[in-house]
């Protein structure tokens, strides 16, 4: 009999907190996200995945000497992760569009006003007996306005650690919604002649200025923006890689092994921060509350400085693509497209839509860096 | 509102307009940027689209001089040639 309940004492069952399984449900429930409805699969799969074993009764995940306790330290807490991705993401992403129509630089700004206007919501949820977000948290969860996972997380672990479970959800939850957030809003603030609008077809541009474009970004921000040179600095570094020609094995490996192996443990350390003692509380309801408005606000001032600027500008600029200002790439392009494209059949927006989009990930990217400036430790 | 919330608020206030107004500044930066290469790089094209145009101007100056341009040397070769079969088969 003493060996049976010792038995029953080593499995899981008598030690399951109820909140450690709703926690696995959660996790469940993102691999549905990711496996059912292909939500951002390369992240909410490990991030979900992560969720589940974090919160396995007596196998101490998180707990120092566990698994995801190391990675989460060697890879989030010191920000190295989400700087690689950036790097990833800067040899994957192609800039002709943007270098082609530099003016999309400022949709790329307009998109960041969510972020700033994010702020004031939460210290006003602070009005509520439930929430006590400091100005660093705000700024940490107002940054999911910028859409763009890595930046996020890289803020997240510099401004609000203890938030950063519930914040990389949120934002990468967001960014797989894009194609339901967005339409409406796009709708909302253009007339159906704003929408057929066609635009001049770009310019071919040239290696050498593609070479030369990311170092023109780095030397800015060196100067002018340093807290925003680990995230710019990578990105730009990426893109050197992928546009200098010469080194293309590293921008292979930056652009997929890497990117793939950092992914993986990205998604994992975030999942482990989704423990019930973190997770389950008001804070994450006003987290994904204030991410949804973030990336509304986003969307429609994009929108918004898109219309202000056609009004001005001698060429064409459909105001759909202002909503691509909000990085998420290249998903929010691809929605400019779609809906450009239900307005006019033969109006294909992909291309012009790519310019604000790439502008909205350097955007995301200085505005975080503004904040860590600003309000960081 | 307590005065700490109104603190709070102020301070997101300047962090909204600073932060903004620093986005916009450095992104026409950054446009002024890109017109700077756009145009150094139309002063300066790149080699590999310079070298055809440096090659014809240098095969059109040599023509003032005793060389032959290539589709001439080889038409010439090629009448030469058959003007040689013509000469022998008579």
């Amino acid at each position: 009999m003493e060996q049976l309940l010792i038995l029953w004492e080593s499995t899981s069952l008598p030690h399951f907190d109820y909140k450690q399984i709703i926690m696995m449900f959660v996790g469940f429930g993102l691999l549905y996200l990711a496996i059912v409805r292909k939500f951002e699969p390369l992240l909410l799969l490990p991030i979900g995945f992560g969720a589940i074993l974090t919160n396995i009764p007596l196998a101490g995940f998180s707990e120092a000497g566990g698994l995801l306790h190391y990675i989460y330290e060697v890879g989030v807490s010191t920000g190295v992760f989400p700087l690689l991705i950036f790097m990833g993401v800067g040899a994957m992403t192609d800039f002709s569009a943007l270098i082609a129509n530099p003016r999309m630089l400022l949709l790329g700004a307009a998109a960041q006003f969510g972020i700033f206007a994010t702020l004031f919501g939460a210290i006003l949820l602070n009005g509520l007996p439930w929430f006590e977000f400091t100005l660093q948290d705000a700024s940490a969860i107002a940054i999911i306005g910028g859409a763009d996972g890595p930046t996020a997380i890289f803020l997240a672990s510099k401004l609000a650690p203890d938030l950063l479970g519930a914040i990389a959800v949120a934002a990468y939850s967001y960014m797989a919604l894009v194609p339901i957030i967005q339409p409406p809003i796009m709708r909302a603030l253009t007339t159906p002649e704003e929408r057929k609008l066609p635009m001049a077809q770009l310019r071919v541009v040239t290696k050498k200025e593609k070479i030369l474009f990311p170092l023109a970004v780095l030397v800015l921000t060196l100067i002018l923006l340093p807290a925003a040179t680990p995230l710019v600095g990578m990105f730009c570094f990426g893109n050197l890689l992928k546009e200098c020609g010469v080194v293309d094995r590293l921008s292979n490996t930056a652009q997929n092994e890497l990117i793939n192996i950092v992914t993986i443990f990205l998604g994992l350390a975030v999942g482990s921060r989704l423990s019930a003692d973190k997770f389950l509380t008001a804070e994450t309801l006003g987290i994904l509350a204030l991410g949804a408005v973030a990336f509304s606000i986003g969307t429609a001032s994009g929108v918004i400085m898109a219309k202000i600027m056609n009004r001005f500008s001698k060429d064409n600029i459909n105001p759909l693509i202002g909503a691509a200002g909000v990085s998420a790439v290249p998903m929010a392009a691809r929605v400019v497209n779609k809906v450009g494209l239900e307005a006019n059949p033969h109006n294909f927006l992909l291309m012009h839509a790519m310019g604000p989009n790439v502008a909205g990930v350097l955007g995301s990217a200085v505005a975080a860096g503004i904040l860590l400036a600003l309000v960081g430790p | 509102m307590d005065t700490q919330m109104t603190d709070q608020l102020i301070e997101a206030g300047v962090l909204l307009a600073v932060g903004m107004s620093v986005v916009f500044a450095f992104l026409t930066l950054l446009i002024a940027a890109i017109h700077a290469i756009a145009w150094f790089c139309r002063a300066f094209p790149s080699a590999e689209i310079e070298s055809p145009k440096s090659h014809q101007k240098k095969v059109s100056n040599n023509t003032s001089s005793t060389s032959v341009r290539p589709q001439i040397a080889a038409a010439i070769t090629a009448a030469v040639h058959t003007h040689r079969h013509t000469t022998l088969r008579n």
